[in-house]
C-alpha cells in the first residue's frame, strides 16, 4: 500500500517541494492513524487473494497467460515489492495455475507488453494510477493492487488486503470500462465502489 | 424443555424427506480460499462470509468433525449452545433448539445441500436415514431463530444446513472407514471420487452400520421389543461446470434403516423399517439479470414393515416433490436482491380409518433485500408468502368423524425477517433482528392418523383438519468479539421468542357427533384425543460461547445456554398446554479441551444440563400426560486420534462415560469404538 508520492521529472520547485514533502508526511501519518490506507509491502497473503480474484472473472480473454508485476525501477520500495510479488507467485504454496506466467514490467514499458491477463501493481506506484487505469481500460486487463484506495478511487479494477481481515474492493466503474465481468456470487461478497 | 406429549407418537418411523428450500450452487471452496473463512448461503439466500451474516450462526467444519470423535450428527450438534438432543433409542435422536423438544412436531428446518430433509408430512427429521457420511461434509451451518422468510413453514426455531464437498471443484474424497465398538457395533463406509472430464466430478458413497439395541427400559403399559439399529446407504453426487458459465449438480441416494423408536416423554414405541429414495438436480448460471438458479427434487419414502402396539402392523408409501427457481442480483453497488418461487407437493397414506391419501400442495414466493448503508453497516429484509392447499381422498369408512370435505381448505401466511448488522471495527460485530416465522401443522397433525384404540379404553385419536399455522415472533441481539491476544472468538446472543399457539393434544375431547361406538356400554369410546390450538409459549434465552481452535497445540471451547419457557394465554386457545406446568429454566454447558502434537491429537468434551421437568404418561385407564422430574445429565466424551501419515488414521472414542437417563424409556449407556480410516 502506498502513500508516498514518487519523484517525478516535473516536480515542484525545491522550497515548495520541501513544504509539500512535509505536508505529505503529515497526511500520511494521519491517514495511517485513521484507517488501513498505509502499510508495508505486498504480502504473500495479498498475492494469494489476488490470484483467487482472477478465478472469478467470467469473461477472461482467451490466450492471455501473463501476470504483469508493474513497478517503477526508480523507486527502491517499488522494485523491492515487485520482487516480493514475483517470489510469492513462484511459491509452491500458491498453486499458481499452469500456464500463468509472472513477469516484471517497468511501468514505462507497459505499453510494449502484450498478452497480459492481469496487472499486479507493486507498492509506491500511486503516481502512475491514472496511466494504469487507462492501460486497463484500453487493453481490457484486470488491474490489481494491495492499496485499497486504488480501487476506491476508481483507478484499479480490484484492490485487496489480507490483514487484519480480508477485504476485496471492486471498482465497478473501472471494471465496466475495461469490459471485465465477475461472477455474481463474487460480486455479492465484495465491496463495490 | 418442552416435550410434546403425544398420541401422535402412535405414528410411524423414519422417513427422509424431499422437498426443497434454497438451491445453492456455489463454489464454497474457492470463496473460502479467497476470504479465509467459511462462506454460506443459508442466512439470507445470498453468498456471504459467516462473520458477516445477520444471524446467529455456528459452523461445524470438516476439521471440527475430524477432531470430534463423533460418529453421528446429533452428537455433533448437541455440543452447540442452545441445541437439545433427545436420544430415544440407540438408533434415533431428536434435535431441537430454543428449548423445544417435540417429537413429530420439530420446529427446526434441516437441509442437505439445500434439499429439505425435514419431513413436513411428519413434522420430523429422521437423522439416521440421511444418505451422507461425516467425512463428506464440508460444513454444518446452524442458524438460531425463525428463518421462515427464506425457508418457509417450520423454520421457526432454527435451520441446520449440511453442505457436502463438491466432487468436481473440491479435493477428491476417496477414503474408507471401518469401526468396531461395544454393543456389537460394526460400521463401514467408503467414498470414491472420480474426475470424468475437466470440470466434471462424481462421488459414490456406500455405508452400513449395525449395533445391538441396548438400554430399552421395561414399560408398564407396553412391551418394548428389541430392534437392532441397522442402516445402509448408497449415494451418488455428480457436479459439472456447464459451458456458458453454468453449474449443474445431480444427486441420487437410497437409504434403508431399521430401528426402534421411542417417543419423547411417553411410553409409546414402535419399530419400523424405512426405505428412502431421493433424486435432486440443481442448475445455476450467471446471466444479464443476475444469477439464475433452479432445482427440483423427488423423494419416495416407504415403510414396508412397521409395528406399533396401537396401530398393529402397518405400511406407508409416501412421496414429496419440490421445485424452485430464484434470481440473485445486485441492482447497485450497495444492494443485493433475491427473488424466489417454490412449489411443493407431498402425499402420504392415511392410516387406519380411511384407506386414502392425505396431500398438501404448497406454493410460495419470497424476496430478500440487503442494503449497505456504510461499509460495515447493513440491513437485510426478507418476506415470504406461503399457501398450502390441504386435501384428502379416502373412502370415509364408518367411524371417521371427518369427511374429505373437511380437508378441502388452504392454510397461508406471511413470514418476515429483518436485521441490522454493524461491524464496529475489526474485532466486533453487533447484530439485532426481528423475525416472524410460521409453524405449519404436519399432515400427521392435520389428520394422517385416525385411530380407534381399544387398549386405551376404546377411545379415538384423530388429527384435526381445522388447525392453522402458528406464528412465532422473535427479537434477538448478538455481539461477536475477537480476542486477538488469545486468538479466540467470543459470542453472546439474547433472545425473546413468542409462539402464539402451540398445537397440542388436550387430555380428552368429546367429538360431535360422537363416535359410533359411544354409548352406555362403552363410555370410553365417547372420548377422543385430537390436536387443538393450545396456549402460547414465551421463551427467553441466552447463548454464549468462546473458543480457540488450533490444529496443533492447545484448543479449547466453552459454551453456555439458558432457556426459560412459560405459557401465555392466546386468543382462541382451547386449553393450556399441560406440558408446561412446572417447567423450569434450564442451564446447559458444553466444554472441550484438546491438544494436538505431531501425529496425535487428544480431546475431551463435557456436556452438563441441569435437572428440569419432563413429560410422561401416568394414570389409568386412559394414560394422561404428567410432569415428571428429569435428573441432571452429564456426558463425558474423550477422543484420541493418531495419523501416522496422510493416508491413514486411527481414532479411539468414547461417549456417555457415565450412563444417563433423560426419559422414561431409554437408558443411554456408554459406547466405545475404534475407527480406522484409509485414504487412497
Amino acid at each position: 500500500m502506498t502513500n508516498v508520492i514518487a519523484d517525478g521529472k516535473e516536480g515542484p520547485q525545491p522550497l515548495n517541494r520541501a513544504i509539500l514533502d512535509r505536508v505529505t508526511r503529515i497526511a500520511f501519518v494521519l491517514a495511517c492513524l485513521l484507517g488501513p490506507v498505509c502499510g508495508g509491502a505486498t504480502t504473500l497473503k495479498d498475492v494469494k487473494i489476488g490470484i483467487h480474484v482472477i478465478d472469478f472473472v467470467t469473461n477472461a480473454p482467451a490466450g492471455r497467460a501473463g501476470i504483469g508485476i508493474v513497478y517503477d525501477p526508480r523507486i527502491k520500495e517499488s522494485a523491492e515489492d515487485a520482487q516480493l510479488i514475483l517470489e510469492s507467485l513462484s511459491s509452491p504454496a500458491l498453486h499458481l495455475a499452469p500456464g500463468l506466467k509472472p513477469l516484471l514490467i517497468d511501468v514505462r514499458d507497459l505499453d510494449d507488453t502484450a498478452n497480459l491477463r492481469v496487472v499486479m501493481v507493486a507498492d509506491h506506484m500511486k503516481a502512475f494510477y491514472d496511466s494504469l487505469a487507462e492501460f486497463g481500460r484500453r487493453t481490457r486487463t484486470l488491474v490489481l493492487s494491495s492499496d485499497l484506495d486504488c480501487a476506491r478511487s476508481g483507478k484499479c479494477t480490484v484492490s485487496v488486503a489480507s490483514a487484519p481481515r480480508v477485504e476485496v474492493i471492486v471498482s465497478s466503474q473501472q471494471a465496466q470500462a475495461s469490459g471485465i465481468q465477475f461472477s455474481e456470487a463474487f460480486r455479492m461478497m465484495v465491496t463495490e465502489y | 424443555m418442552l416435550r410434546r406429549n403425544s398420541l401422535r407418537t402412535l405414528a410411524l418411523t423414519g422417513c427422509l424427506a424431499g422437498g426443497g428450500a434454497v438451491a445453492q450452487p456455489l463454489d464454497y471452496g474457492q470463496l473460502e480460499g479467497l476470504f479465509g473463512e467459511p462462506v454460506t448461503m443459508s442466512a439470507t439466500g445470498k453468498p456471504e462470509r459467516v462473520s458477516e451474516t445477520p444471524v446467529t450462526m455456528d459452523v461445524i467444519t470438516q476439521d471440527d468433525i475430524r477432531r470430534s470423535g463423533a460418529r453421528d450428527l446429533p452428537t455433533l450438534l448437541r455440543r452447540l449452545p442452545g441445541v437439545d438432543v433427545y436420544q430415544g433409542s440407540p438408533g434415533t435422536a431428536e434435535v431441537s433448539m430454543g428449548g423445544f423438544i417435540q417429537v413429530f412436531g420439530s420446529r427446526v428446518m434441516v437441509l442437505l445441500n439445500g434439499r429439505q430433509i425435514y419431513l413436513g408430512s411428519f413434522g420430523a427429521v429422521f437423522w439416521s436415514s440421511l444418505p451422507m457420511e461425516l467425512h463428506e461434509i464440508r460444513q454444518i451451518e446452524v442458524i438460531r431463530g425463525p428463518q421462515s422468510a427464506l425457508y418457509g413453514f417450520n423454520a421457526v426455531d432454527g435451520v441446520i444446513n449440511i453442505i457436502t464437498f463438491d466432487p468436481a471443484s473440491d479435493a477428491p474424497i476417496t477414503e474408507a472407514t471401518g469401526r468396531v465398538g461395544n454393543d456389537a457395533r460394526r460400521d463401514a463406509a467408503g467414498s470414491i471420487t472420480a474426475q470424468l472430464a475437466p470440470g466434471v466430478g462424481v462421488r459414490v458413497t456406500a455405508a452400513g452400520d449395525h449395533a445391538h439395541d441396548e438400554g430399552g427400559l421395561p414399560m408398564p403399559l407396553s412391551a418394548v421389543p428389541a430392534q437392532d439399529p441397522d442402516r445402509k446407504t448408497l449415494s451418488l453426487s455428480l457436479s459439472a461446470a456447464v459451458p456458458g458459465g453454468g453449474w449443474a449438480e445431480f444427486e441420487a441416494s437410497h437409504s434403508d434403516i431399521s430401528e426402534r423408536s421411542v417417543v419423547a416423554g411417553t411410553t409409546q414405541f414402535f419399530q419400523a423399517r424405512l426405505q428412502t429414495d431421493a433424486l435432486k438436480a440443481d442448475y445455476a448460471v450467471d446471466t444479464a439479470i443476475g444469477r439464475l438458479g433452479a432445482s427440483a427434487s423427488y423423494t419416495l419414502y416407504q415403510v414396508p414393515e412397521a409395528f406399533n402396539e396401537s396401530l398393529g402392523d402397518f405400511r406407508l408409501h409416501d412421496y414429496t416433490a419440490d421445485t424452485q427457481v430464484y434470481d440473485l442480483f445486485k441492482p447497485g453497488p450497495n444492494d443485493s436482491v433475491r427473488l424466489a418461487l417454490e412449489g411443493r407437493y407431498e402425499s402420504m397414506n392415511v392410516v387406519n380409518f380411511s384407506s386414502g391419501t392425505l396431500s398438501g400442495a404448497l406454493a410460495a414466493g419470497s424476496a430478500m433485500w440487503e442494503h449497505q448503508f456504510l461499509p460495515g453497516l447493513s440491513m437485510v429484509n426478507a418476506v415470504r408468502y406461503d399457501r398450502f392447499q390441504l386435501g384428502r381422498s379416502s373412502s370415509n369408512l364408518p367411524g371417521d368423524i371427518y369427511t374429505d370435505k373437511d380437508f378441502d381448505r388452504s392454510l397461508q401466511g406471511t413470514s418476515v425477517n429483518s436485521s441490522l448488522i454493524w461491524q464496529a471495527g475489526q474485532d466486533d460485530t453487533l447484530r439485532g433482528s426481528f423475525a416472524r416465522g410460521l409453524s405449519l401443522p404436519s399432515l400427521l397433525d392435520l389428520g394422517q392418523l385416525a385411530l380407534f384404540m381399544p387398549q386405551y379404553g376404546g377411545n379415538y385419536f384423530y388429527g384435526n383438519p381445522h388447525l392453522n399455522p402458528s406464528a412465532v415472533y422473535e427479537e434477538r441481539i448478538g455481539w461477536d468479539h475477537r480476542l486477538r491476544d488469545i486468538d479466540a472468538l467470543a459470542r453472546i446472543s439474547l433472545y425473546h421468542e413468542q409462539t402464539m399457539q402451540v398445537i397440542a393434544s388436550p387430555p380428552l375431547t368429546f367429538p360431535t357427533p360422537p363416535p359410533p361406538s359411544c354409548g352406555a356400554a362403552n363410555p370410553y369410546a365417547c372420548y377422543a384425543v385430537g390436536y387443538e390450538p393450545g396456549t402460547g409459549i414465551v421463551v427467553n434465552g441466552v447463548q454464549a460461547e468462546i473458543d480457540h481452535k488450533s490444529r496443533d497445540g492447545l484448543s479449547w471451547a466453552v459454551n453456555y445456554s439458558w432457556e426459560s419457557l412459560h405459557p401465555h394465554t392466546a386468543e382462541n386457545a382451547s386449553s393450556t398446554v399441560p406440558l408446561l406446568q412446572g417447567t423450569l429454566p434450564v442451564h446447559k454447558v458444553n466444554a472441550s479441551l484438546g491438544y494436538g502434537w505431531g501425529d496425535f491429537a487428544a480431546d475431551v468434551r463435557l456436556f452438563y444440563s441441569t435437572s428440569t421437568k419432563g413429560v410422561g404418561l401416568a394414570g389409568t385407564p386412559v394414560p394422561q400426560s404428567a410432569i415428571i422430574d428429569t435428573k441432571d445429565v452429564m456426558i463425558v466424551s474423550p477422543h484420541l486420534t493418531w495419523s501416522p501419515d496422510e493416508k491413514l488414521s486411527f481414532d479411539l472414542s468414547a461417549n456417555n462415560l457415565w450412563p444417563y437417563q433423560d426419559n422414561l424409556v431409554q437408558r443411554n449407556t456408554p459406547t466405545y469404538f475404534l475407527s480406522v480410516t484409509a485414504r487412497y
